[in-house]
């Protein structure tokens, strides 16, 4: 493989990241809000890195922002809480059907439930693995603060996951 | 009853954010502590299950489908699959399950098969 193959798949698997990490993050606020997903990428993508700091690390600060900023507006916030519980349409094949599935499985429930901070704090740790300080950083937090809210986030979706586990949906089966 | 591990502690724990003799003092804890360990485990699930499902639904806004290319980190590997009520969310299954699964019915098969003649020709 040549150096520019790898690099490009190596763009590829970091933009695939990035997009799994920001539909997390806009878990069940959908297109109808102010914070889209793909448009928040495409700009956290853009952003040429800078003197000492590594470009991943400057793209996901842009991203949770970005997130953030918007989630603080009153009409995102209406929305996370009015969209809280509910459930996405299926879609009608292959990837929008997997992506409705998992959409709708009490996982990505109990991460809708979360206010914004936590579901950001909770995502940058759990699923994007990284440091506290890292994560605190990008979120414009101290890391005290920022680990109270991991441990809220951590908290109540274990709480959310609980009460949804005896209901027939999505579920782990042996 | 006031839990003797606090959730930022086991926040510290999991995330190996707390120096070795932090980390010892709440594991010792925890071992004192059948609720908090439960907690922790619980957590450690939940965020599993997490990373589950992102890597694997959502993955293919760029064109990817299925199960994670990597290994989801945090996810046993013999942990049961997630399903749905339609079937297996993720993909095929492994090849080396795909076998086992053929052995396990032409086995089943062969020994109805053997069964069945012993009686025939016992004459019952």
């Amino acid at each position: 493989m040549t150096a520019n193959a790898s690099q490009d798949t190596e763009r590829e698997d970091f933009a695939a990241a990035l997009g799994r990490f920001a539909r997390g993050l806009g878990a069940g606020v959908g297109e109808r809000s102010g914070f889209r997903p793909a448009e928040a990428c495409a700009e956290a993508l853009a952003v040429p890195p800078r003197p000492g700091i590594v470009s991943r690390d400057a793209a996901y600060r842009v991203l949770v922002r970005r997130f953030l900023r918007e989630a603080a507006s009153a009409a995102i916030g209406r929305r996370l809480a009015a969209q809280g519980s509910g459930r996405r349409p299926a879609g009608r094949a292959g990837a929008a059907q997997m992506r409705a599935a998992v959409e709708n499985s009490h996982t990505f429930e109990a991460l809708r439930n979360l206010a914004p901070t936590e579901r950001a704090a909770l995502l940058l740790v759990a699923v994007e693995r990284f440091s506290y300080a890292q994560a605190a950083d990008f979120m414009e937090l101290s890391e005290p603060e920022f680990v109270r809210a991991l441990a809220r986030a951590r908290e109540a979706f274990a709480a959310r996951l609980a009460t949804s586990a005896g209901r027939p949906h999505l579920r782990l089966v042996g | 009853m006031r839990d003797s591990v606090d959730n930022i502690d086991l926040c510290a724990l999991m995330d190996a954010e707390c120096p070795a003799s932090e980390r010892k003092r709440i594991e010792e804890e925890l071992a004192r502590s059948p609720h908090c360990a439960q907690r922790l485990a619980a957590w450690r699930r939940n965020d599993a299950a997490l990373r589950f499902a992102l890597c694997a639904g959502l993955r293919d806004d760029f064109g990817r489908i299925g199960a994670p290319a990597a290994p989801v980190p945090g996810l046993d590997a013999s942990e049961p699959p997630l399903r749905t009520a339609a079937g297996p969310l993720l993909g095929r299954p492994a090849p080396r399950v795909r076998a086992a699964a053929i052995a396990a019915f032409a086995g089943g098969t062969g020994a109805a098969a053997v069964a069945l003649a012993i009686l025939v020709l016992s004459g019952r």
